[in-house]
């Protein structure tokens, strides 16, 4: 086993207030630590925990297609770890939550028999919930990425809410770094959840505060508004459930039979 | 752009007391830091982006990544 090891921690979304204590450690006992964040107050605060820190943010501007500047990221940290280092990734909420590069970090340091871990951190859904007051294990819960939920059948269960990430790129099929949503996400978005959902329903566009003292923004409309919402890169969408799940009595009487 | 305003922001982030008496009462909590009236009304308009911009200004704190998507 390559002595190299490789730690993958999170910083939630407001730093250095959401970040853990062993995320702390991990990162002060590195030799090395890689980060991509976009709060405000993360690189100060990060510096002042380990000095060798570099940041992953060019890779976006070295190429023009996404996956390739996850690649680069992998890349990066990869070489590190081979020279026999303790390394640390950062990324931002928790960083295995909608996030490529450290799921291909992990299973490539797997596959190459590389000490590593992934630690978990606050993530968006997180303080969605706190801020929303959501408990998913009341109903349950659905959470998609805004295109695939554009692109592909899914069985969604109206009994249960459903999260919907990514509406800053929604419908973008370019997967380029330049970052934005396609002219008509949105509408295609309204479009399709309307296809589940009354028109009437109110639906909450909902940001995280990514500052300390700041405020959390949840705005609500009716569906047939959504597409008139302004959207930024942080933007997550939150839809209540609008039915009651059906009791499988069947299931039930069956089981009280067996008893 | 001095550094108070980084100042303020890191001690509300570290500490709970202090961010919720900030909540309460905004202008006494910025009395303490010497701000200037540019950057009360960045925090009083929660302007997250001018905020961003003005840290940026101040040096050290250098790329505030803008970054967001990573799948
Ligand atoms: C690439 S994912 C990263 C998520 C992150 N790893 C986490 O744990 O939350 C980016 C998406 O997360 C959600 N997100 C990020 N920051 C947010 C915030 N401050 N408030 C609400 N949603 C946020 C948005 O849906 C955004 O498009």
């Amino acid at each position: 086993m390559s002595k190299g090891r490789l730690v993958i921690v999170g910083t939630g979304m407001i730093t250095p207030k959401h970040i853990t204590q062993e995320a702390i450690n991990h990162i002060k006992n590195a030799d090395c630590v890689f980060y991509i964040t976009p709060d405000a107050l993360s690189t100060g605060y990060l510096k002042s925990l380990n000095k060798n820190l570099i940041s992953l943010t060019d890779c976006y501007q070295q190429t023009t297609h996404r996956r390739d500047a996850y690649q680069l990221m992998v890349d990066r940290v990869m070489q590190e770890i081979e020279k026999e280092l303790r390394v640390v990734a950062i990324f931002y909420g928790h960083p295995g939550v909608f996030v490529t590069p450290s799921h291909d970090l992990m299973k490539l340091s797997q596959e190459r028999k590389i000490d590593c871990q992934m630690l978990p951190g606050i993530s968006a859904e997180d303080c969605l919930f706190s801020d929303l007051g959501i408990d998913p294990g009341s109903v349950g819960c659905q959470s998609y990425e805004a295109t695939f939920f554009l692109l592909n059948k899914l069985a969604i269960n109206t009994s249960s809410p459903l999260i919907i990430w990514q509406l800053g790129v929604v419908g973008d099929l370019s997967f380029s770094t330049q970052i934005k949503p396609a002219s008509d996400g949105m509408a295609m978005l309204q479009n399709k959840l309307e296809l589940f959902y009354p028109s009437d329903h109110c639906v909450t566009l909902y940001e995280a505060a990514t500052l300390p003292g700041f405020r959390h923004r949840a705005e609500s409309v009716p569906l047939s508004q959504l597409s008139e919402l302004s959207i930024n890169d942080i933007s997550t969408l939150y839809i209540p459930a609008t039915t009651s799940p059906e009791p499988d009595n069947d299931f039930v009487n069956q089981w009280r039979q067996l008893q | 752009m001095s550094n108070n305003l980084l100042n303020i922001l890191n001690e509300l982030s570290s500490n709970p007391e202090l961010e919720s008496q900030y909540k309460q009462d905004p202008d006494s909590v910025m009395s303490k830091f010497e701000l200037t009236d540019d950057e009360k009304s960045l925090l009083k308009n929660e302007d997250t982006q001018g905020i961003e911009a003005a840290l940026q200004l101040s040096g050290d704190k250098g790329s505030i990544q803008k970054i967001i998507k990573l799948t």
